[in-house]
């Protein structure tokens, strides 16, 4: 994708702010409309597509992206072990929505990193002439 | 004949459409390209079994009172479902390109020759 | 020929799968569906019963499959590097 065209690339650099505010209100309302952390990673991870269209440039570090990812992990496994293992929710129902908000969140963060990291990784390193 | 014609119907010949992939064809690709034929049939199967078409989705604060909810538990199930097999198919077509460019063919039969050949 | 073959038995084998499909009907009982819309708002306080589902009920699903993807972008990793190539990006 050697050609750089123009209109390309003046559109897309009007799309990133709605895709950005699209998928961070799917995995913020995710409790309340549909949406959640799976699609709203899904439609996250759509920027570094959008940014490929533009400018098919490596300007990433994909190990801190999967460092990032594995971090996404790490915390959303301690956040549901210290929900189950406290039993706060039993006592104070009002806690849930907002596990089920940081939950969202880290689920939407960790898809998004590594949807990315596949199509980066099939765009710049499988792709051979 | 027009109640067979529903999600269930169409999602088992989706997954023999893809079994047939999987055992008349040998093109590796066309191998990734039925697995992924047949996990699109079973999610169609998951979200079709319990299908009516009066109902309204699972949100709601209220939903008791309402008449007939859509089950929300396979559409909790699929959504999982559809990543991984997002990720499987990833994976496979990785392990494919790598072969590719290893043995030079798309074929299973070929591949196991040339294997064969150079161990 | 032989696909012709493999192609005619395995329409025979889904033809009888889709007439045992419409022979036997599903359970009319959806025990899990029923507590699950009944009790979803009042226990977990998220209108979106499936939320609900997958992050409060059945939060095993998605922790494993959270690793899942993990792994298999581990695996997309350490199988898209070649020899004889060198890395053209830095890793």
């Amino acid at each position: 994708m050697n050609d750089h065209s123009q209109l390309l690339n003046r559109s897309m650099g009007i799309i990133y702010p709605f895709i950005i505010l699209f998928g961070l209100y799917m995995i913020a309302n995710g409790h309340v409309s549909p949406g959640g952390g799976f699609q709203g990673g899904a439609v996250l991870s759509a920027i570094f597509i959008a940014k490929y269209l533009s400018q098919p440039i490596m300007f990433l570090d994909l190990a801190r992206v999967q460092t990032l990812e594995k971090t996404a992990l790490l915390a959303l496994l301690i956040l549901v072990t210290l929900f189950i293992t406290l039993n706060v929710y039993q006592t104070f129902i009002q806690v849930i929505p907002y596990y089920l908000i940081l939950a969202n969140l880290l689920i939407g963060l960790k898809v998004a990193c590594g949807m990315t990291i596949i199509f980066y990784r099939f765009a710049f390193y499988e792709s051979r002439e | 004949m027009k109640d067979l014609i529903n999600g269930e119907t169409v999602s088992i010949c989706l997954f023999f459409i893809g079994v047939y992939g999987l055992c008349a064809r040998r093109n590796i690709l066309k191998t990734i390209i039925s697995m992924s034929i047949m996990q699109a049939a079973i999610v169609l199967y998951f979200l079709s079994s319990n299908y009516e078409s009066t109902a309204v989705p699972p949100i709601g604060k209220n939903l008791a009172s309402l008449e007939r909810v859509a089950d929300p538990l396979p559409q909790a199930l699929t959504i999982t479902a559809v990543v991984i097999g997002v990720s499987v198919t990833a994976v496979c077509l990785t392990m494919f390109v790598s072969m590719f460019h290893k043995y030079g063919t798309t074929n299973w039969n070929k591949v196991k020759k040339k294997r064969s050949e150079i161990d | 020929m032989r696909r012709s073959y493999i192609g005619l038995f395995i329409f025979f084998i889904a033809l009888v799968v889709i007439y045992q499909n419409n022979l036997i009907p599903l359970s009319v009982t959806k025990p899990i569906s029923e507590y699950v819309i009944k009790n979803a708002y009042t226990e977990t306080g998220a209108p979106n019963a499936v939320t609900a589902i997958y992050l409060f009920y059945r939060y095993y699903d998605t922790l494993f499959e959270a690793l899942m993807l993990l792994f298999s972008i581990i695996a997309v990793i350490y199988m898209s590097v070649h020899e004889h190539e060198g890395d053209r990006y830095d890793e």
